[in-house]
């Protein structure tokens, strides 16, 4: 399709959406609102999600040597292992030296067990807090390694948590959707039957599917954008009012800054609208194409 | 160029409304369709635009198996065939001028080249006072003359006109024929489904009759 038949057709859809202004900001409005919704859902998604990853990496990964083992060999073995970033050695001997430091005056006390007890330690930095399972069940099978200690309680009901919201907010996402969809698919489809004639005139001289369906696609993506813009464009506001009042209220509620929030919920927001206002469009017209 | 061979239609609801119809159209041939309501006339025009896939048998529109065109070859097989109908289906909110352009709009045709062709054919059916009236200011044999236009527009191979007089006064009427007989003479192909039985008597040309589904009578220089 050349760009001039575009534009008149884009046009069009501005036209379709105007012709019932009435209907069409009443739809936008209400489409406007569920996506207000979603994005912040997104908003307390992509935090929840920060809290936990940084909680996790404070959940320290411990490797226990055994007495004997070489520490070179277990080193490179624990590098490879898939989702770990990081890794710290504590020898016996610094070991040693911090619990001393921690007994202070009662540190004769170690001078009575003689050898040094403790083992070496690898300390693990893991890339996501759901890897450090996986990783310890792999690092407990190399060979020299005593045991693996980690918060395993805290860590799995933390997971747990960050699960459940990943879920329920697939499922709250799914039926604001399906139920803005309903709203576009039924707007449209009034723009649609008032437009009968043209569209039967249209096939008539031989316009092709995609040309009887372009105006009311530019309609659906007009409706979708509008509301993706001012959805995120107050949701940006209202993050930034947060990120303002949160120091005080909330002092030790670490949030993730807002450059690292709206981009994304715009762009997911946007993204929602253009599949909302095409899918919606298409079922509109579908019958009456052939 | 249009050619039926052992043509049959069945309706989806069971209504057999052809069969087994050959017809042979050359180009640059006026042809009436002829016969009772419910003879199958606009079934006939129907597999033509492949508006109407034959149940059995092929239809073939200028070396084109109409029946076997997929969807998305059925709108250039459009772009070469006219039609015009008893209710002339103008859109009202467009102008006269408009509604011929609108025909142009879907092959994509340079706004320059519309209106060049737009105003050639307002010339050829008379109307080149009235482009920027609207349909309903337009009396019924005005109406026609623009649906003709729209039809022809596209500089189509064929014309075909499902009663075209069917709404009209004997008067204008015979204007209307008239219209469609100058554009034959400029080389389209025109079939012409009518009811009408003076402008069949009168003009000689080509009548194919139907009755039941079948084609029953095929003259030359036929009457009603
Ligand atoms: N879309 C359809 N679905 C089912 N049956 C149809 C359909 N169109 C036509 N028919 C039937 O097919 C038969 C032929 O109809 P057609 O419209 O071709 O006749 P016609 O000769 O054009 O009649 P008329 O002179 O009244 O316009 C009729 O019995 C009609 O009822
Ligand atoms: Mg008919």
């Amino acid at each position: 399709m050349k760009l001039r038949t575009t534009v008149k057709l884009a046009g069009e859809g501005m036209t379709n959406l105007r012709a019932r202004s009435g209907l069409g900001i009443t739809a936008v409005t209400i489409i406007t609102l569920a996506f207000i919704i979603v994005g912040f859902f997104l908003q307390i998604y992509l935090n929840l999600d920060n809290l936990s990853q940084s909680l996790a990496q404070r959940l320290q990964l411990r490797v226990f040597v055994a007495e004997g083992a070489s520490l070179l060999q277990l080193e490179t073995g624990l590098r490879r292992l898939p989702g770990v970033s990081g890794l710290d050695i504590i020898t016996k001997e610094e070991a040693l030296q911090s619990l001393k430091k921690q007994l202070g005056e009662r540190a004769q006390l170690l001078e009575l067990v003689g050898q040094n007890p403790l083992p070496n330690t690898f300390v693990l930095q893991v890339e996501r807090a759901e890897l450090i399972p996986g990783v310890a069940a792999a690092a407990t099978g190399l060979d020299g390694v005593e045991e693996v200690v980690y918060g395993r309680e805290s860590l799995g009901k933390l997971l747990n948590l960050v699960d459940a919201i990943s879920w329920l907010s697939l499922a709250g996402g799914i039926v604001i959707f399906s139920a803005t969809l309903f709203i576009v698919v039924n707007t449209i489809r009034l723009t649609v039957i008032a437009r009968k004639q043209e569209i039967a005139i249209r096939r008539l001289v031989g316009a092709t599917n995609s040309f009887i369906r372009a105006p009311f696609l530019f309609e659906g993506l007009y409706m979708g954008l509008t509301a993706a813009c001012i959805a995120s464009l107050l949701g940006d506001l209202v993050y930034r009012l947060v990120m303002q009042e949160a120091p005080q209220v909330l002092p030790f509620l670490p949030l993730l800054p807002r450059n690292a929030v709206s981009p994304l919920v715009t762009v997911a927001l946007f993204l929602m609208g253009i599949l909302l206002g095409l899918s919606g469009s298409s079922i509109s017209v579908r019958r009456y194409l052939r | 160029m249009i050619n039926f061979f052992e043509v049959s239609k069945i309706y989806p609801n069971g209504t057999a409304a052809l069969y087994r119809i050959n017809l042979t159209v050359g180009k640059g041939e006026f042809l009436f369709l002829v016969g009772p309501s419910g003879s199958g006339k606009s079934t006939v025009l129907r597999l033509i635009t492949g508006e109407e896939k034959p149940t059995e048998g092929k239809v073939l529109v200028s070396d084109l198996n109409v029946g076997r065109l997929r969807r998305r070859e059925i709108p250039y097989l459009r772009r070469k065939i006219g039609v015009v109908f008893q209710d002339f289906r103008l859109l009202p909110n467009l102008t006269v001028a408009e509604n011929i352009a609108f025909a142009l709009e879907v092959s994509e045709v340079k706004p320059k080249e519309t209106r060049r062709r737009v105003r050639q054919v307002l010339e050829l059916v008379g109307l080149s006072h009235k482009a920027a009236i609207y349909p309903d200011e337009l009396s019924g044999g005005e109406r026609q003359r623009v649906s003709i236009a729209r039809a022809i527009v596209n500089n189509p191979l064929v014309l075909l006109a499902d009663e075209p007089t069917g709404n009209l006064d004997p008067e204008t009427s015979w204007e209307i024929v008239k219209l469609l007989e100058t554009i034959n003479q400029r080389g389209t192909t025109v079939i012409m489904a009518t009811h009408n039985e003076t402008i069949v008597n009168t003009l000689q040309k080509r009548v194919v009759a139907m009755a039941e589904g079948r084609t029953v009578r095929d003259e030359r220089r036929g009457t009603y």
